[in-house]
């Protein structure tokens, strides 16, 4: 499975050190450039963590990331069970946000919320392929609230609205474990 | 196509009229015979017309028809032409019902606009203009004549990000009059309406709202949300603790400096009929059955009405209707296939719904989850069994409702799309997976169709707002 990654602070320290293009002295200085660029996130202040592909800790500092920056009132990060999956959930006025995952890694986000959810935010370093598939689910001329449908390399979900609710289901194929199906999740 | 000739040819021996081909759904039990056959004309393909992304028509369509009085006559004061589909629809054009409006600035009879080809959705709530609908002939109103709106103790303009499926509304909020129904937009008149302009230059590529919808995505020059709704967020978007990233206030236009505010109710865009002085608590849709389908590439056009008011005149009468209340998040309740969605389907432990069913007249088709075969190239999404695919689904009301069975069916619209149909009776599309059940434009037809906004009674005061009722 090839996958895209962008820079993201719940993997980077994974994903630089299997960069062969990094020299040794770069390497070396790895744990200065790791807490500069903690540095320089914070300052920055929210940003786009790993969430699907990454590590299901990862929806804890997104909670905690974007409580510091913002009014709302979110509440905090649950773990619980839809069937045989678990997910980390956390809720604020306007959406509330679940990720299901298996060992050490998020298959499959769903948020639901009085408007649009944030895809940037949940799907991480999938967001460019999820914008493109988007944009040709817009382009079949179904009105202006046909669902829109999500299949795409590494994507498959779907988002969905009356106009008063928006709810979004995106699934990671290649994570899913084999008896995981779609429809069980809220 | 001879397989496709073939069935043709034995609906017309099996003495089944053509011109029941739009007979729309109904309530009663799945019989064969009792359903309308596939819509047969046009099966040559011809040349579509080019695509003209803004169609400004002049106000030409002046006539109402309705399903219980297909003939088209003239439109009562509280009364709105539809149509559907016209010399320079597209494929944007599926099931498409829109109207005209009149707008001015405040106060004023001669700073005015007369603007066509308004989608009327019933899935939304306000008036949302492109800037380009300004330009129509005789216009002395451009799109940005209309005075910002402004909220107390901020120092810009109110501008708004209203997010929908195909995607985000963004633009200035300004205040109009609006006038529409009856003789030439003599009918009715409400003034001082928050109306959006949907502009997005300066918003491209920002993070204030991504994807913003422009005019040449569409061939219509705006929406008219006429939903359940009366606001277009309501009090959710007054509180600004909630950050909902709905309303902004923009110093500098949208390219300057925009911040997330909380806007009263009274200032955000509102379903502009909430606003009249009596025919406020609701509107009715309604196309005639034995309209559609009938376009064979030359007359395409479909007219139908949209009716202000409920129980208000003698036209808008719900004596003989039944009633189906929505929940809070417009929900009512759908089974299909032993899936039950809406407001007694499936929720996520708070409370809040996991799926959707509604009526939508911006949605146009019957969106849901089933294995029929979905079409290819130009109907991707929609589906396109080999032949007619008789279905039913049960409607109940979120509270205290009798269940109704709905029969419709589903084929394959292409030769009728090729041919210039753009009223598609049986057009039905994938929700993917199954998370709802949309009941889109091809529901309105042969039916009238009751919107009662919130909060707001008809029916002698039994009913209050949000239902459908037809």
């Amino acid at each position: 499975m090839t996958v895209k990654m962008k820079t993201s602070l719940s993997d980077d320290g994974r994903s630089l050190s299997k960069r062969d293009e990094l020299s040794q002295s770069v390497r070396s200085r790895l744990p200065f450039l790791l807490v500069g660029l903690f540095c320089v996130a914070g300052l920055m202040g929210p940003v786009a963590q790993a969430t699907l592909g990454g590590s299901p800790d990862s929806i804890k500092s997104d909670r905690e990331s974007n409580a510091k920056t913002q009014a709302r009132k979110f509440s905090a990060v649950k773990t619980d069970k839809q069937g045989a999956f678990e997910f980390k959930e956390y809720s604020h006025a306007s959406h509330r946000v679940r990720q299901y995952y298996s060992g050490d890694k998020v298959f499959a986000v769903t948020c639901s919320g009085r408007t649009q959810c944030d895809h940037k935010q949940l799907l991480g370093a999938y967001s460019d392929e999820f914008d493109a598939e988007l944009q040709k689910s817009r382009a079949l001329h179904r009105g202006l609230r046909a669902p829109i449908q999500i299949s795409s390399e590494h994507l498959t979900g779907s988002i969905v609205s009356n106009g008063r609710i928006f709810i979004s289901k995106i699934v990671l194929k290649d994570a899913a474990p084999a008896d995981f199906v779609l429809e069980e999740m809220p | 196509m001879n397989s496709r000739l073939s069935r043709i040819a034995a609906s017309f021996l099996g003495g089944l009229a053509l011109s029941a081909c739009s007979g729309g759904g109904s309530s009663s039990a799945p019989t064969p015979s009792a359903l309308p056959p596939i819509c047969t004309k046009g099966l040559a393909a011809k040349s579509r017309p080019p695509q003209n992304p803004i169609k400004v028509l002049g106000g030409s369509v002046t006539t109402c028809a309705t399903a219980a009085n297909p003939t088209a006559s003239t439109c009562a004061n509280n009364q709105m032409p539809l149509v559907i589909g016209d010399t320079t629809a597209t494929y944007y054009d599926i099931n498409s019902p829109q109207t005209s409006v009149k707008i001015c600035a405040p106060g004023s009879t001669t700073n005015c606009a007369i603007i066509d080809s308004i989608l009327v959705d019933t899935g939304s709530s306000g008036l949302r203009l492109f800037p380009s609908a300004f330009s129509s002939a005789g216009s002395t109103l451009a799109s940005n004549g209309l005075p910002g709106v402004t909220v107390f103790g901020q120092t810009g303009t109110l501008y708004e990000c209203q997010g929908f499926l195909s995607g985000n509304a963004f633009g200035p909020v300004g205040k109009a009059d609006l006038y529409f129904g009856g003789t030439n937009y003599t009918g009715e008149m409400v003034s001082g309406v928050s109306v959006h302009v949907m502009d997005p230059s300066g918003a491209n590529g920002s993070s204030i709202c991504p994807n913003p919808i422009s005019a040449s995505q569409f061939n219509f020059n705006g929406i008219m949300g006429v939903g359940l709704a009366v606001q277009d967020c309501g009090s959710f978007c007054a509180v600004g603790a909630n950050n909902a990233d709905v309303y902004f206030n923009c110093t500098g236009g949208s390219s300057g400096t925009c911040t997330n505010i909380g806007v009263p109710t009274n200032k955000q865009v509102t379903n502009p009929i909430a606003l009249l002085a009596t025919d406020n608590n609701g509107v009715s849709m309604s196309f005639p059955a034995a309209t559609v389908c009938s376009g064979d590439g030359e007359t395409p056009l479909v007219a139908g009405t949209l009716t202000l008011g409920i129980d208000t005149q003698t036209n808008n009468s719900t004596s003989a209707l039944n009633l189906y209340p929505a929940d809070q998040f417009g929900n009512f309740t759908t089974v299909y296939n032993g899936a039950t969605y809406g407001s007694a389907g499936a929720t996520d432990g708070s409370g809040n719904p996991t799926t959707l069913a509604f009526i939508d007249s911006g949605s146009n088709g019957l969106f849901f989850t089933d294995k029929i075969a979905q079409c290819g190239s130009n109907l991707q999404g929609f589906y396109c069994p080999a032949g007619r695919e008789a279905l039913s689904g049960v409607i109940k009301g979120a509270t205290g409702s009798a269940a109704a069975t709905v029969n419709f069916d589903v084929a394959d619209n292409t030769n009728a799309l090729n041919a210039g149909d753009y009223a598609l009776l049986n057009l039905g599309g994938s929700f993917n997976n199954p998370t709802g059940f949309d009941w889109g434009l091809p529901f309105f037809y042969g039916r009238t169709v009751f919107v009662g906004f919130v909060n707001k009674s008809a029916h002698s005061g039994a009913w209050t707002g949000p239902y459908w009722a037809f």
